[in-house]
């Protein structure tokens, strides 16, 4: 399908905007991405900065008021009952802690069960209680024995304080040794807890996306605080499974030296690879975690992306609509003129154009080719009335071409037959009518001939042509024509008055006396026949006049001469030996006479068809210039020639046949010829002696005659004038069966074997001559009348 | 010149052959004519005329044969030609003989058209 102009706007424009935003959005994203993770990195990093300066600030506030207590014990061993005093006002004054506890070094102590006094938040008030006398002694607990043994202060593993404060607790124990006698003797220890529930409160503040958390690990890697809290006191390593390999003892160890840890993990509790982030907090030995997945860290940065696409998509939709909606209103018009367009092309002159009102291009596209339609239609009006006028011309022209033809012996191609003289004539105009002519006309033994040529071509020639061919005409029926010298002189004259147009005739007259061979001839401004025999081709030497309707004072000389028996004159008109080949060059008269001389031992039909061919060739397609009339006239030499006279009685027929094929000449013709001059001759006599009733006693002639280049069999009968060549009865051929005639086949079998029939009436008798060329001749069976 | 023929009837391919020899002219044409119309007569569908050795044509013989061809026809039976020599061809040609009769260069051409059409005939039987 072809590309209209709408897609080829449309398909551009849209693929252009798209790229455009796409790019725009691209590079928007790209930098805005950047920003919306640094802002959330920024977030999530800052809150967990905050838990953990909280959680610090909470272990500071815890640790400072207990390592005080436990400083004034070692300098007031003694005052245990102010100690105890200071002991709740710790607990009071401290919100972040849940309890403390002074508990005495048993050894100091007379009671077995020891000395260790707690103090405790119970709901909204502080409670006080002992710790000593438990089902295991206060001595044998961690945070006792941890600190006893660092002999340092240090923050307790995670426990459930049972038989103390009964929640789950992380303690920070302070080891008290005495400070006012030397050997500093181990007074005991004060413990502050902090329950495990304060943590959450610190983490839940800690954005990390849906299901992230921030946790707080003791130091060997239990869970003291996070948002849920059946987590608390888990180690960790039973929560979050490291997916790199790494054990969380080494993750630790790294980040007890002080250095951000970060870990890939298994998410705790829904599908999905997230990551651990570990802080020390200094300096309870604590770490402060994260643990997150990345995919919901940044769902603000995935809803960004959705966010981006969307609008992207929705511009490209839109710029679609709107570059179609423009594309389509700009180009409608010019579719419907595209479509108008071809409309026109098909004939449809009164199609409806688009209207357009804007004076854009298309409005000045649409208004000329309104212009250029209504100019075409005229044209088309005009064009018709022109091709009306045009073929009415050429059919006048066709018939004038007809007429003037008729005006021709035998219409523009003629042959003729009488005695030793054999004439063939030709004459093609170079347009529909032309003025070239020739004429020729018996008169008794006298052939009278003319050939001419009007100066110009076309309508003008042909008429002053039919004005000159009547007048020659006259002179050749003329009984006693006058010598063509004379005739010329008297044509002059006539062709002189009132000829305003100084149209002129070039002309050559002659007359032969067909038995003697004298010729006479008189040239007015024509080029002199040619006359040819086996040795060449020259031109007759005569002294020629102007040519005929220009000089009232014009001379015209006869010339008399005996032509030859085998010569042959070849009369031409100027459009032969002046044809023009594609290079511009004339084919000139000399060529023309080597034309002529090569075809001498052709009989005149074959001759002159021959040499106009030879023309043609010489034109090579170059479009005919001038008329062309090629006369030939033969004096035959005689031949070898047999004949008889037979009765015209019944049996006529067969006579004639046995009495030809006895003759030793149709032996010498060959086969085929024989047989087809035999079969023409049967046609004749059958039809003689069955159609024309010839009187008794009269006798019917045949002879042959053969010459080297054909055989000629005339038959002569006195029957009442009848020319079977013109008015006897010829079938329709090519019928089938069931139409086809029984009768009339003669005739067409005669024409088909003979290459020439003539009839005359001469001395009363119907003459028939057939010429049958020799077998080198016959070209198929080729007709010449 | 004299013209003699033969007529053979092959029942069998409902074929009549009419062997020619010498010239069918004005002379021979009657006889030719009469002995033609007794081989019509005797009803084959097929009427052959061999012209192997005929070696001279007129108008006047031509006639016959369109004659014949003529009335064969129109009782849906045919005349065909076969064997023509070349000058005869050339009468035939001139004359544009009858475009709906079939011509026949030699017996092959015929053996093959008889063999084509009996087997027509049977398989239109069966």
């Amino acid at each position: 399908m072809r590309q209209s102009l709408a897609a080829r706007l449309t398909v551009p424009l849209t693929l252009s905007a798209g790229l455009i935003i796409a790019l725009g959005l691209l590079v928007d994203y790209r930098l805005s991405r950047a920003g919306i993770i640094e802002q959330l990195e920024d977030s999530a990093r800052s809150s967990l900065a905050n838990a953990r300066s909280l959680i610090d600030g909470m272990a500071e506030g815890v640790e400072t008021p207990v390592r005080v207590l436990a400083d004034l014990a070692a300098r007031n061993p003694a005052d245990a009952g102010r100690l105890e005093l200071a002991l709740e006002a710790l607990v009071e004054g401290n919100r972040h802690i849940f309890g403390a506890a002074l508990a005495v070094n048993p050894e100091l102590v007379a009671d077995p069960a020891g000395y260790a006094p707690f103090v405790f938040r119970r709901g909204e008030r502080i409670a006080r209680t002992t710790l000593a006398g438990g089902p295991e002694p206060y001595w044998e607990r961690d945070w006792f024995r941890a600190a006893t043994q660092a002999g340092e202060p240090l923050w307790v593993e995670p426990y459930y304080d049972a038989g103390g404060g009964e929640v789950l607790m992380t303690t920070f124990s302070v080891p008290v040794f005495d400070a006012t006698e030397p050997g500093r003797r181990f007074l005991g220890v004060i413990t502050a807890d902090i329950a495990l529930a304060e943590f959450r409160r610190y983490l839940t503040g800690v954005d990390l996306g849906e299901h992230g958390f921030g946790f707080v690990l003791s130091g060997d890697g239990t869970i003291l605080g996070a948002p849920r809290a059946e987590l608390a006191v888990r180690p960790v390593a039973s929560v979050l499974e490291p997916l790199d390999g790494r054990r969380w003892g080494a993750l630790l160890g790294q980040a007890a030296d002080g250095e951000p840890v970060a870990a890939p993990v298994r998410c705790p509790g829904f599908e999905a690879d997230c990551t651990v982030q570990l802080r020390r907090i200094e300096p309870t030995g604590w770490f402060i975690g994260a643990v997150y997945s990345e995919a919901e860290v940044l769902k603000p940065l995935r809803d960004y992306e959705t966010r981006v696409i969307t609008v992207g998509v929705a511009m490209l939709v839109l710029i679609v609509l709107t570059a179609t909606f423009v594309t389509r209103r700009l180009v409608a018009p010019i579719q419907a003129l595209a479509r108008a367009s071809g409309a026109i092309a098909r004939g449809h002159l009164g199609v409806e154009l688009p209207r357009v009102r804007s004076d854009d291009e298309i409005g000045q596209l649409v208004r000329a080719f309104d212009a250029m339609r209504r100019d075409l239609g005229d044209y088309i009006d005009d064009l018709a009335v022109a091709t009306a006028s045009r073929s009415r011309l050429e059919g006048e022209l066709a018939a004038a071409r007809d007429i003037q033809l008729s005006m021709l012996p035998q219409r523009g191609s003629a042959t003729l037959r009488q005695g030793q003289v054999a004439l063939w004539a030709a004459v093609r105009p170079a347009r529909s009518v032309g003025g070239d002519l020739y004429s020729f006309h018996l008169q008794g033994d006298k052939l009278l001939f003319a050939v001419g040529d009007v100066s110009d071509k076309g309508v003008p020639a042909a008429l002053f042509m039919a004005r000159a061919i009547s007048l020659i005409q006259q002179w050749e029926v003329q009984p006693g024509a006058v010598p063509p010298a004379i005739a010329l002189h008297q044509l002059n004259a006539v062709l002189l008055e009132d000829n305003d147009n100084c149209m002129f005739l070039t002309l050559c007259l002659g007359v032969l006396d067909t038995r003697t061979l004298d010729l006479e001839i008189a040239l007015a401004g024509h080029a002199p026949p040619l006359c040819i025999d086996e040795r060449g081709a020259e031109p007759l030497a005569i002294a020629g006049g102007p040519a005929l309707g220009l000089n009232p004072d014009a001379r015209f000389q006869g010339q008399s001469m005996r032509l030859a028996p085998g010569e042959r004159l070849a009369l031409y008109t100027d459009g032969l030996d002046e044809a023009f080949n594609p290079a511009g060059a004339m084919l000139g008269s000399e060529a023309l006479a080597q034309i002529f001389a090569e075809r001498a031992p052709e009989p005149p039909p074959l001759a002159g068809e021959g040499a106009i061919a030879a023309v043609d060739a010489f034109a090579d397609g170059t479009p005919q210039a001038d008329d062309m009339t090629l006369m030939i006239i033969d004096a035959r030499p005689r031949g070898e020639r047999a004949g008889t006279r037979l009765a015209a009685e019944p049996g006529l027929a067969a006579a004639g046949l046995g009495w030809l094929q006895a003759q030793p000449l149709l032996a010498v013709l060959g086969e085929d010829c024989a047989r087809d001059l035999t079969v023409a001759l049967e046609e004749l006599l059958t039809n003689l002696e069955k159609y024309a009733d010839l009187p008794a006693g009269s006798e019917a002639g045949i002879t042959l005659e053969v010459r080297r280049d054909e055989a000629v069999l005339t038959l002569r009968d006195p029957g009442q004038p009848f020319n079977p060549l013109e008015e006897a009865r010829r079938a329709r051929l090519g019928v089938p069966s069931e139409r086809a005639e029984i009768g009339g086949l003669g005739l067409h079998l005669l024409s088909g074997l003979t290459d020439e029939q003539h009839y005359s009436r001469d001395q009363a008798e119907n003459v028939l001559t057939l010429v049958r060329y020799r077998d080198l001749f016959h070209d198929g069976h080729r007709q010449w009348n | 010149m004299e013209l003699t023929t033969s007529a053979t009837i092959d029942a069998d391919k409902d074929m009549a052959r009419v062997t020619m020899a010498g010239a069918l002219n004005t002379e021979t044409a009657p006889g030719f004519e009469s002995s033609l119309e007794g081989v019509i007569a005797e009803g084959q569908h097929l009427v052959v005329l061999d012209m192997a050795d005929l070696d001279y044509i007129s108008s006047a013989g031509l006639r016959v044969i369109f004659k014949a061809a003529k009335q064969l026809k129109a009782e849906g039976r045919s005349l065909c030609v076969a064997n023509r020599q070349a000058q005869i061809a050339k009468v035939f040609e001139i004359l544009q003989a009858l475009p709906d009769m079939r011509v026949f260069a030699n017996d092959r051409e015929l053996d093959a058209y008889l063999d084509a059409m009996q087997s027509r005939v049977r398989g239109g039987a069966d």
